[in-house]
């Protein structure tokens, strides 16, 4: 049943428990079996569930991944260093889905501090891709996307700071929406690179992805870079229909090297889209290239900062030293490779000497990228991209080669460089992997993208019925 | 734009990460080749770019709104989540070479 | 080789706001260890600020005082470091985009007026407090401070003396006082100020190698630590030697500089924009009210109190020492149409009853108009002045209006000719010898005279009044 269907039953009197009940007893007894995905690092209890029996996602089961607080679950990020870290406050995010009746049944895996693409980086083990128990589920938001996929919940939270919700979503088969920057409150989400984290949603439709959207956004004073906008009706949007939309089609996102497969699956979902009446043109975002190397100065440089509070000294876990500093190291000996390879990269950067080098650079090339966008909408409503350059990869594939894992998020980090949203929705399948495809609209523009992502999910629906 | 293991000395240093002789040899080499696509941002002409965060395309308010000034609560005590707090304080070992200087 | 001292300094001023700079804990002194902690402060992960507009408000204030120019946009930043009291692993503060910029005080020295060029006014948090000696091979850390907003004011190396360092200290506490920014209560720590020193050959324009001298904790402490700075420096330089830029801490019970022990880290702090924080505007009306919002400065009012009143420039300094004295000897010295006269009172008998209840103008218990009421009744010979005083400690005590306090202490002057020419018939009586020495030429025995007189009277009677009644007839 979807999120929507269930909310409707509960305020119709269904017992508000009864849905997180079944799936807390179906995901025990998946992931205590042999085909288990590690998709979980925590789960609540039967008798510590909560939820009500009014408001948008009344008794909606919702999986949240394990860098938002809570209060009643540890907050780990994935990483050892918080291992068993209960937050004594909770993120705005999760207690706006308690206030809309949602049950909170657990949280989920990711990369350590969300920093992967891959869900590998976890001190708690990989999940792995419900499609495909030898693939990534991709990352960092995996355990999310796995846990929608598997049909556990039938919504999830993630963050998605570089592609981390509309990646993973693509390797599962699901809906990821990344709003724009501003638009959910990051209280309560650990930070991992703060100018670029945006809390999402998951989804198996868009209407479910959408809802969850509604139910966390709008301002929140906890966070300054919140903003203060009325929060339209998203989960209504899908509905709307694409006839007259103009989308784009950037030509940087249809490289030659990019795996024919994936090609042919955006091309089908473009005719589909022109089938219901939306006009498509070609369209040119001139910097995209400049976009990997910006993200990876800004957001470890960001991380290399956020994650100096890890110090063993008022939170998490403490390594043993006889003088702070021995004790500093020890402590941070948890961190695990990734992590440390992208402080020490943002340390570097921002190090006396190279800040201008670096930082100031990367700082106005986002202003380029950004601009890119602002021209390109000038002509047309939504771009449509691949959301990544293949499908689900193998475990293990890419652990060896940073710059390779970082060369798979090009399509996604541009959205957050420029703050724009962006959603994946999927577009079919490769060999029995799932392909997704990425809408992208301008800033506030939520709706547009949600619009044509449900326009190419009818189109599918009608072909399956 | 190189890094020599000096660098990656310093930087470790300053970011108080230990790391074996092994770790800093593969991540001298793995800056290093993420550092050379960094030097892809060369030659861009930025001079008319702000170095200031542009994604918030909206204007936001620089200071909070009343309904910031309710105090956040801990729903729990420190002693849930610290490591070590004695008479109320986080304990800590002492800084190297600080011992008796009295509060900083 | 004479050599010229070159000296900067950098003084933090904890701002008076109830709240924390960016959250919303109580800014307390003196409370329980992490009493007042939340999230935000404790640097806990998923926790973001949110800036106080009081501490704005206070810090454009602030740089106004200080002549300076306030910037409609400025930033935040981070400056990177690890230390048990930071919360964060950085602090926010401002750095290549300070709130305000150029500023400029001028003070009073014995050697006349200067004037110190103010850099920059900057904000930012204060750390927590780490207490190496509270637990025994531990720090204790305490962040209850965490967070407290602070200003961070910057002066060129404009000054050239221990004793001007301390002259313009106390000018510039004088004025974040009197616009009410700050405390500045240097005990508490809610004043702060660090040093930078060198020497340069007399007549030469170019900077020497510079220390910071820091941990001091009063202003006769700064002139001191920079006095034996200076000759440690004159020493070495005269030798031949060179200075080594470091950081000096000042020990005040043993009275000497001692260098900090190198700290592991070097200083790389690593600054780069918050992006947790937009930028900090401030609307161009907002610093024009704030302007005109300022009260009048210590300077200008000493200025005016001299010129306008006739003080001369030590009461007028001594009355400018605090707003709030002022405040109540400009009201008191209107009512009682004497400034001289209010002066000397504020600065005797007021001044030691404040000592003695350890209040200030605004706590003394007695009201200005009650002041005033009671120097009327002195001039107009109602009361005494040694009476006044007694009245004055006892209003201070029981309060009440002060005629009816005189009255009722039996402090009132016998004015009435029948009673006085009684007592002064009767002295002259008593003292034949010394009335005849009066006539005799010996005007001196008059005092002695007018005493008996008194303490017939037992202290009623107005001298004035005596006085000429006992001259009077021993004239006659």
């Amino acid at each position: 049943m979807s999120a929507f269907q269930i909310a409707e039953c509960v305020r119709d009197g269904e017992t508000p428990l009864g849905p997180a009940r079944s799936a807390l007893v179906a995901i025990s007894e998946a992931e205590s079996g042999p085909e288990a995905l590690n998709a979980f690092v925590s789960l609540n209890p039967e008798s510590a569930l909560t939820g009500a029996s009014s408001g948008l996602l009344a008794g909606v089961p919702v999986a949240i991944k394990d860098n938002l607080a809570t209060t009643d679950l540890p907050t780990t990020c994935g990483s050892k260093i918080l291992d068993g870290h209960v937050s004594p406050f909770e993120a705005t995010v999760v207690r706006r889905l308690r206030e809309a009746g949602g049950v909170i049944v657990g949280k989920t895996n990711l990369d350590e501090f969300a920093m992967g693409s891959s869900t590998e980086n976890s001190a708690f083990g990989p999940t792995l891709n419900p499609h495909d128990r030898d693939r990534v589920p991709g990352g960092s938001s995996g355990g999310s996307a796995a846990a929608v996929a598997a049909g556990y919940t039938p919504i999830a939270l993630g963050s998605d700071t570089g592609g981390s919700v509309r990646q993973p979503a693509s390797f599962c088969g699901v809906v990821g929406i990344k709003p724009t920057y501003g638009r959910v409150s990051r209280y309560g989400l650990v930070a991992f690179a703060s100018s670029l984290d945006q809390v999402g949603t998951f989804g198996r439709t868009v209407r479910d992805a959408s809802l969850a959207l509604e139910v966390i956004s709008g301002h929140d004073p906890r966070d300054s870079t919140s903003v203060q906008r009325e929060v339209p009706d998203f989960s209504g949007a899908g509905k709307r229909g694409v006839a007259g939309l103009r989308i784009g089609v950037p030509d940087e996102y249809l490289p030659a090297a990019l795996d024919p497969g994936v090609r042919r699956l955006i091309d089908e979902a473009l005719e589909r889209l022109v089938d219901r009446g939306a006009v498509v043109s070609r369209v040119s975002l001139p910097h995209t290239n400049y976009a990997i190397p910006t993200y990876y100065v800004l957001a470890p440089a960001e991380a290399s900062s956020n994650l100096a509070r890890y110090d063993g000294a008022r939170f998490g876990v403490r390594g043993e030293g006889r003088d702070i500093g021995d004790m500093y190291r020890a402590t941070r000996d948890a961190f695990g490779r990734e992590v440390k390879r992208r402080i020490m990269l943002g340390t570097y950067v921002l190090s006396a000497g190279y800040y201008h080098e670096y930082y100031g650079t990367a700082q106005r090339a986002r202003g380029l990228i950004a601009q890119d966008f602002e021209a390109v909408f000038k002509d047309v409503d939504v771009l449509f991209t691949p959301t990544a350059p293949t499908p689900a990869f193998n475990l293990g594939e890419n652990t060896d080669d940073p710059v390779a894992m970082y060369l798979s998020d090009v399509f996604t980090v541009t959205a957050n460089l420029a703050g724009i949203p962006g959603m994946s929705v999927p577009i079919g399948e490769l060999g029995g992997l799932p392909v997704g495809g990425q809408f992208l609209a301008p800033w506030w523009e939520e709706q547009t993208m949600i619009a044509a992502a449900g326009g190419l999910e009818a189109s599918f629906a009608e072909e399956s019925t | 734009m190189s890094v020599d293991p000096q660098d990656v000395a310093r930087v470790a240093s300053l970011a108080h990460i230990s790391l074996s002789a092994d770790e800093a040899g593969d991540l001298t080499g793995e800056l290093n080749r993420i550092l050379e696509h960094v030097d892809g941002l060369r030659g861009l002409e930025l001079a008319e770019l702000s170095d200031l965060t542009p994604q918030i395309r909206t204007p936001l308010p620089s200071t909070r709104s009343a309904d910031r000034e309710e105090r956040d609560r801990l729903t729990v005590t420190l002693e849930d989540f610290a490591p070590d707090v004695r008479d109320g304080f986080f304990v800590v070992p002492p800084p190297p070479g600080l011992e008796g200087e009295g509060s900083k | 080789m004479t050599w010229e001292a070159v000296i900067g300094i950098e003084v933090h001023a904890q701002l008076r706001t109830d709240r924390k700079l960016f959250c919303a804990d109580e800014v307390v002194f003196g409370d329980a260890p992490n009493t007042h902690v939340c999230p935000v402060c404790l640097g806990l992960p998923g926790a973001l600020p949110a800036t106080n507009p009081e501490a704005v408000r206070l810090a454009v204030r602030s740089a106004l005082s200080l002549g300076c120019t306030v910037h409609t946009e400025s930033v935040w930043a981070r400056k990177n470091y690890f230390y048990p009291d930071l919360p964060k692993g950085y602090q926010v503060t401002q750095f290549d985009r300070p709130i305000a910029t150029d500023g400029t005080v001028v003070f009073d020295t014995d050697d006349g007026e200067k004037s110190v060029r103010i850099r920059r006014v900057h904000m930012e948090e204060d750390a927590g407090k780490s207490l190496h000696d509270r637990i025994p091979g531990s720090t204790a850390v305490d962040l209850n401070r965490a967070g407290t907003p602070l200003v961070e004011i910057v002066t060129e190396p404009d000054l050239h003396s221990p004793a001007d360092t301390r002259a313009f200290l106390s000018a510039l506490k004088q004025t974040l006082e009197y616009v009410e920014v700050s405390d500045c209560n240097m005990e508490e720590g809610s004043l702060r100020a660090d040093a930078n020193i060198s020497l340069r050959p007399t007549g030469s324009s170019e900077l020497g190698v510079k220390t910071e001298i820091k941990n001091v904790n009063s202003f006769s402490g700064i002139q001191r630590a920079l006095e034996i700075e200076i000759e440690r420096q004159r020493h070495v330089l005269d030798g031949g030697g060179t200075i080594q830029q470091q950081t000096l801490l000042w020990d005040d019970h043993k009275g000497e500089v001692r260098p900090m022990r190198s700290k592991e880290e070097s200083h790389d702090y690593r600054y780069f924009p918050d992006p947790d924080l937009p930028p900090l505007r401030v609307a161009p009306e907002a610093i024009r009210e704030a302007k005109k919002a300022l009260p009048e400065l210590p300077r200008a009012r000493r200025h005016r109190l001299q010129n306008q009143l006739g003080l001369v420039p030590y009461d007028a300094g001594v009355l400018t020492q605090s707003r709030v004295t002022a405040d109540y000897f400009e009201n008191v010295s209107a009512q009682v149409g004497d400034a001289k006269v209010a002066a000397n009172w504020m600065m005797g008998p007021v001044q030691a009853l404040m000592n003695d209840r350890g209040c200030d103008a605004i706590t003394l218990p007695v009201r200005p108009a009650q002041l005033a009421d009671l120097i009327g009744l002195v001039l107009d010979g109602t009361v005494s002045e040694g009476g006044a005083k007694k009245v004055l400690a006892a209003i201070a005590e029981q309060g009440g209006e002060p005629r009816a306090v005189v009255q009722a202490m039996g402090l009132l002057q016998v004015r009435d000719e029948g009673p006085l020419l009684s007592w002064v018939d009767a002295t002259l009586e008593a003292h034949p010898a010394e009335a005849d020495r009066y006539r005799g030429g010996e005007k001196k025995i008059l005092g002695f005279l007018m005493g008996q007189v008194m303490k017939r009277s037992k202290g009623q009677a107005d001298p004035r009044r005596v006085n000429e009644l006992l001259v009077g007839r021993l004239d006659r």
